[in-house]
């Protein structure tokens, strides 16, 4: 069951299953590894922005932004 | 013949670090630890001969759509005229994926002069971290050093094996990632109907202009055609599937050679939670501005001080052993002109040095990704922050360093608002003339000034995002990355801080030098001084009848600005030079305007670059003598008022 990045809790690890923005967007998150498949640990989802660990790299993301990746948890 | 070496690799891995280490620090131009913005080369000596490097700016992939990121992928095209002899991708531990994948990538391009370093190996055995570097050696089919670049280790193997791939003494073959069966199809087609090279007929199907462009027409309809039955088979793009591949590829094959403790990232997390917090981070952040502008101007004060107290014995000396003309120039062109603006430059070696700990520490990036919603009210990126950053230093390399930001809107934005954000020769006036304020005054008018300008700098953005985009709003969100939060490396630390600020000491003993002598020249002649008759007193005069009404200023001031054109700091020799008695009202309005009236000539020139156009140097120069006498003349009134 996906759900957006931003209700997931802090700690769990994710995998992408789609993200509905536009290309702009799509291309700054597929520049840094977030694509549909891809195995995401979130790290942070409270105030503020949201932040992810991909490929062993912490990126920072706006929550507009984050809102639109949809994920399903894994393990 | 000497021989050419690319460095490619991911931001933040030491990519940039691991250059000084390979030629000695001897690297032209500046670099600002997390922002690799332009290219720097170097040379070192090996064996008997010259190898030199390039340093291309932080890649995550080739489809990078960043400024930067696209001049590194031009460079590697052949767009700059030079084919590196060898490619060394630089990765680190902690995300070795995105190397491999960014090596995978660069092999694909048909660079097979490949060795891979894996940076930062010190700090990866110290967190448990443990690289299997033959294994990978054997997985990746390239040679594979580990290295430390802040202690050295690996620095000479890496040179060994930079020789070995240059001179052809290792040919290696590196891996390929399985691409699904229709791509591999098609591929085979291109490769051997038209004869192109399997990394040139993956590329063309994933729709790389550089290289369609160099197909016969012909062969660019095959291709389409081809992409065409290949993505709908595949249901999505090529480049999509063909990114999945490289990427499962990465993890497989690290995931088989890096042993990691997951809990590397505790504290860190932790931490992170706080900074980036909206309420926390903010008051930390604002927390962090004060000290650092505290220390800076105690310290700076001190130091300020005892350089004072060597330019007055100085002075003594040259009053009692030199006759004029000797005197006077030696005591007003040298010591009043050059020697005060020499006076500042603690506080100019304090800010940088404080700002350079920020952001090699990772703090910078935090401050960022804070930053973002509120840059984004402005038209402006979260990243903007790094530039600013940069421009309390110098404008200069600020306005190229926007090339981190994708969004070419904000890219622009930012390069053409950010001139406001008051440089070191800026902080030098405001230093100087704020000593003329009563003490308890000082601080919260520099913080003023520097307020105004900052909200000079917001404002405009915001008008010409305004004017420019008429109502349509610009692509929200941002992906910052957030560096590992580490103690600042000294090392690194002390020699961007004085690259960055020799700069000051360098245009002291040139443009300011010039000035302080063409200013007493032009005050002994033709009458001296005092008589209304020399050069000086006609030229201020005039334009006193300006800057008089409007802002409050009188002639030597007004000469002070004229100078200024050349460099700010001349605005501190000019008025002592000329004896200027300042009230504190004059002081403030008076470093009020230095700030804001105008780009220097070198910001001015790298905008025009930048932009590609006249047009927005212009913009940027009118605008702010627009803003600078607005300001300055309400600030007069205002003053005058009460």
């Amino acid at each position: 069951m996906a759900k957006p990045l931003t209700e997931v809790e802090p700690g769990t690890k994710v995998r992408v299953v789609d993200i509905v923005a536009g290309r702009g967007a799509m291309t700054m998150l597929r520049e840094v590894g977030i694509v549909p498949g891809a195995e995401l640990e979130v790290v942070k989802t409270g105030p503020g922005p949201v932040i992810v660990r991909v490929g062993g790299a912490t990126f920072s993301l706006g929550r507009g932004l984050a809102a639109k990746v949809l994920v399903e948890e894994v393990g | 013949m000497g021989k050419t070496v690319a460095l490619v690799g991911p931001p933040n891995v030491g990519k940039t670090t691991l250059m000084s280490r390979l030629c000695g620090v001897k690297v032209e131009v500046g670099n600002w630890p997390g922002v690799t913005v332009e290219r720097k080369t170097c040379r070192y000596e090996h064996g008997n001969t010259t190898y030199k490097i390039v340093d291309l700016p932080g890649l995550y992939s080739l489809t990078g759509s960043s400024e930067d990121q696209r001049v590194a992928i031009s460079y590697l095209l052949g767009g700059y005229g030079e084919k590196p002899d060898t490619v060394v991708v630089v990765g680190d531990p902690f995300s070795l994926e995105r190397s491999v994948a960014l090596l995978m990538e660069v092999a694909e391009l048909g660079y097979h002069h490949l060795v891979f370093a894996v940076n930062m190996m010190d700090e990866a055995r110290r967190k448990g971290i443990h690289v299997d570097l033959d294994g990978l050696e054997e997985k990746l089919g390239v040679p594979v050093v580990g290295t430390s670049a802040k202690s050295g280790e690996g620095v000479d193997r890496l040179k060994r094996a930079i020789a070995d791939v240059a001179e052809g003494r290792v040919e290696p073959k590196p891996v390929t990632p399985d691409y699904p069966e229709p791509i591999e199809r098609a591929v085979e087609r291109l490769t051997s109907e038209h004869g192109i090279p399997r990394w040139a007929a993956i590329r063309a199907l994933e729709g790389v202009e550089e290289i369609l462009e160099r197909l016969p027409e012909g062969v660019r309809e095959e291709v389409r055609d081809l992409r065409r039955k290949v993505e709908k088979e595949l249901g999505r793009p090529v480049r999509e599937a063909t990114e999945d591949a490289r990427r499962e590829t990465a993890y497989r094959i690290v995931s088989e050679t890096v042993e990691t403790r997951e809990d590397g990232f505790e504290l860190q997390d932790r931490l992170d939670k706080i900074l980036t917090h909206p309420v926390y981070g903010t008051v930390t952040a604002l927390t962090v501005l004060a000290a650092v502008f505290w220390i800076a101007f105690t310290l700076g004060g001190f130091l300020e001080d005892a350089i004072d107290g060597l330019l007055d014995v100085l002075k003594t000396l040259s009053t009692t052993h030199l006759h004029e003309p000797f005197r006077s120039l030696v005591n007003q062109g040298l010591i009043e002109g050059v020697g005060t603006v020499l006076s500042l430059y603690p506080y100019v070696f304090l800010l940088l040095l404080l700002l350079t700990v920020l952001e090699d520490s990772g703090y910078t990036a935090r401050v960022a990704a804070l930053a973002a919603p509120l840059m984004a009210r402005f038209g402006l990126h979260g990243k903007t922050v790094f530039p600013v950053a940069i421009s309390l230093s110098c404008n200069v390399p600020a306005v190229t360093g926007t090339r981190i930001i994708e969004d070419p809107r904000a890219r622009l934005l930012s390069a053409v608002t950010i001139p406001f954000v008051p440089c070191s020769a800026r902080l030098a006036v405001i230093t100087f003339l704020t000593a003329k304020m009563p003490p308890g005054l000082r601080v919260p008018a520099a913080v003023a000034i520097y307020a105004v300008a900052l909200a000079a700098f917001l404002g405009s953005a915001a008008l010409l995002d305004g004017l420019l985009h008429r109502g349509k709003r610009s692509t929200g969100g941002h992906v910052i990355e957030l560096p590992r939060l580490r103690r600042p490396h000294p090392r690194t630390v002390l020699t961007v801080t004085w690259i960055r600020s020799k700069e000051f000491l360098e245009k002291a003993g040139t443009t300011v030098l010039a000035v302080s002598l063409a200013l007493w020249a032009a005050s002994k002649y033709p009458q001296p001084i005092g008589t209304g008759r020399s050069a000086t007193e006609v030229l201020g005069h005039a334009l006193a009848t300006v800057t008089g009404p409007v802002l409050g200023l009188g002639w030597k001031e007004a000469v002070a600005l004229v100078n200024g054109i050349a460099a700010k700091e001349t605005v501190v020799s000019t008025l002592t030079m000329l004896n200027a008695h300042l009230s504190p009202d004059k002081a403030f309005v008076l470093a009020l305007v230095t700030t804001l009236y105008f780009p220097c000539v070198a910001t001015l020139a790298s905008l025009w670059s930048e932009t590609g156009s006249l047009k927005w140097p212009a913009i940027s120069l009118a605008w702010s003598l627009a803003v600078a006498t607005v300001i300055g003349a309400a600030v007069h009134a205002a003053l005058t008022l009460t």
